[in-house]
């Protein structure tokens, strides 16, 4: 593979252009981001409560919970910015990684959250 | 060359006249300074290609080796998903539920590819850095909580 930048590339990484393809590429990944914020959220405030009905209220990942909502924002608006000045292509590559991790950062805390419950039961 | 004072018929034969300007006596002190300093000149042109190749091999190893983990990270997850208690209350939250499975899957080689493209032309170190940030942010916990299980 060469690691040269041809000056082609060199102008379209210096030349950030705002077009169509670029605002399309954010607002349909953005949705996606969107739906991980909204999932974040439904668990924040309906895991608490699911909690305490099995009585582990004092056992409730407050962490994994407010961090899983937090998360899904954070990290798409961070590759957001730091890919700005990427062509259109490997901005949007760069978004679909940062899907990725914010997928596999959800279902992590998932996996902690639930074990939380396998590892502590109460009593 | 021809030597007026000279008879000898095979002096054009021979080349050991020490006076004659063009004649070779090889390497002599005086030339060594010459000599050595087309050499010199291409020593360090030599030290430094032979540096940057091993440079490059060196980023290619590491690279390689952090493609290993990353594999070993993609197939951690297929298994890891499997475990998830993730069922979702209607069909459209089931669809996004298996959706987000499949994109914590691709998530490790779409990081791998994202920061091969996005280093080129840049340092090792910028490289190798990304790939090492990857490496702590994908790690397959719900693999490994079900292996501690």
């Amino acid at each position: 593979m060469s690691e040269e930048v041809t000056p082609a590339e060199e102008t379209q990484t210096e030349s950030p252009r705002f077009g169509a393809a670029r605002i399309l590429v954010v607002v349909v990944f953005g949705v996606i981001a969107a739906w991980f914020l909204y999932d974040g959220i439904g668990s924040l405030v309906n895991l608490p409560q699911l909690f305490e009905q099995l009585g582990l209220a004092d056992e409730t990942p407050w962490a994994a919970l407010w961090l899983g909502a937090a998360q899904a924002p954070l990290l798409f608006a961070a590759a957001a910015v730091v890919a700005a000045r990427q062509p259109v292509g490997r901005y949007a590559l760069v978004l679909i990684a940062t899907l990725g991790v914010i997928a596999a950062v959800r279902l992590s805390l998932i996996a902690v959250a639930t074990g939380v419950i396998t590892f502590f039961p109460a009593g | 060359m021809a030597r007026p004072d000279d008879p000898d018929d095979d002096a054009a034969l021979r080349w050991d006249d020490v006076d004659d300007a063009s004649y070779d006596l090889g390497p002599t002190p005086g030339d060594d300074v010459d000599a050595s300093s087309d050499e010199a000149a291409q020593a360090p042109a030599d030290t430094g290609a032979a540096s940057g190749e091993r440079g490059r091999s060196a980023l290619l190893a590491a690279t390689s080796v952090f493609g290993g983990v990353y594999l070993m990270y993609t197939v951690g997850w297929i298994i890891g998903v499997a475990q998830l208690p993730l069922s979702g209350t209607d069909l459209l939250q089931e669809i996004t539920y298996q959706f987000a499975e499949f994109l914590a899957i691709i998530a490790a080689p779409m990081w791998f590819v994202a920061t091969l493209v996005l280093s080129r032309g840049r340092g090792a170190a910028h490289r190798l850095g990304w790939l090492a940030v990857g490496t702590l942010v994908l790690v397959p916990w719900p693999f490994l909580l079900g292996v501690i299980r």
